[in-house]
């Protein structure tokens, strides 16, 4: 049992639900234990277990997403004050209205010594939990699990259309969260 | 900050709009579709012609052109602070209760084998 900690941090990080996430761990660990003669110790056992605990998580979202009926619904269901918020960032004309580089120098510059810094990686993940779940879900099913789009959305419990729009919409509020917090060198 | 309250972009980049933004957008190649191009690159390979539409608008403005970066960079920020060793900062653990009953039912569950 002395990984069931860590695999109950990752899981209530993505499923937010505390018994859910012990249902994952349980699940996971079980997984595991019946298939413990196919790790062949190229990997540390804490990384196995978490790529087990990352195909539950996956399972889970896909289990307990309704299924997707209209996409209308759900281009529209995520935004809180009915304005399209990419008029936050454009004009009328397609131009810019605030300077997309603002904060955002390091990222562009250097990832990696951005990744580096406790801090800002607080900061990331402060934003991630500002995203709607849905949003939040689709998103790192997409950037941190790398399924592809179709798949995401599946498991999101998003239509296939609406899925391009709601992830463009989650990485302009990570952006604009990201901007306002100010990643500086 | 809002985005309202973030800096407006450069006088040179206004300047440059003002005179271009009808070709711009007739052409689809305004800033706003090229952000979504951007964003949309990081769900798909673009067409060819998503990708020269892309190139010649980053060509001529260098205000969107360190989007592509920005995105891979966001994306790698994710991936780390969402990695297993980031992910190890929270202190919540499995109740001891439920350790039990997590351990109480792969016993039960290999019993039958051993």
């Amino acid at each position: 049992m002395q990984h069931a900690d860590s695999l109950y941090r990752f899981a209530i990080s993505r499923v937010k639900v505390h018994h859910a996430a012990e249902d994952l761990v349980q699940e996971c660990l079980s997984v595991a234990w019946q298939r413990i003669d196919s790790f062949d110790g190229r990997s540390s056992l804490s990384t196995w277990l978490i790529g087990i605990m990352k195909f539950k998580v996956i399972d889970h979202f896909r289990k307990s997403k309704r299924t997707p009926t209209d996409q209308s619904v759900h281009v529209t269901d995520e935004d809180d004050s009915g304005q399209d918020p990419m008029d936050n960032l454009f004009n009328a004309k397609g131009a810019w209205k605030v300077d997309p580089n603002h904060g955002l120098e390091l990222l562009a510059n250097s990832p990696d010594e951005s990744a580096n810094r406790n801090e800002l990686m607080s900061w990331v993940r402060a934003c991630m939990e500002k995203l709607p779940d849905r949003l939040r879900t689709l998103f790192l099913l997409r950037e941190v699990d790398g399924l592809d789009v179709p798949s995401a959305a599946s498991a999101a419990g998003v239509t296939k259309g609406s899925a391009a729009v709601l992830l463009t919409r989650s990485r302009q509020r990570l952006r604009t969260c990201l901007q306002e917090n100010g990643i500086q060198p | 900050m809002k985005p309202g309250r973030l800096p407006p972009p450069p006088i040179a980049y206004r300047v440059m709009q003002a005179m271009m933004w009808p070709i711009l957008k007739v052409l689809g190649i305004s800033c706003r579709a090229i952000y979504e191009l951007c964003s949309e690159q990081m769900n798909r390979q673009l067409t060819a012609g998503e990708a020269f539409r892309l190139r010649v608008h980053l060509m001529m403005c260098g205000i969107c052109r360190h989007l592509p970066a920005q995105f891979r960079g966001m994306r790698e920020l994710v991936r780390c602070a969402h990695s297993h060793e980031h992910g190890e900062t929270s202190d919540e653990c499995l109740s001891a209760e439920a350790k039990e009953r997590i351990a109480s039912k792969l016993r039960s569950a290999s019993s039958p084998t051993s």
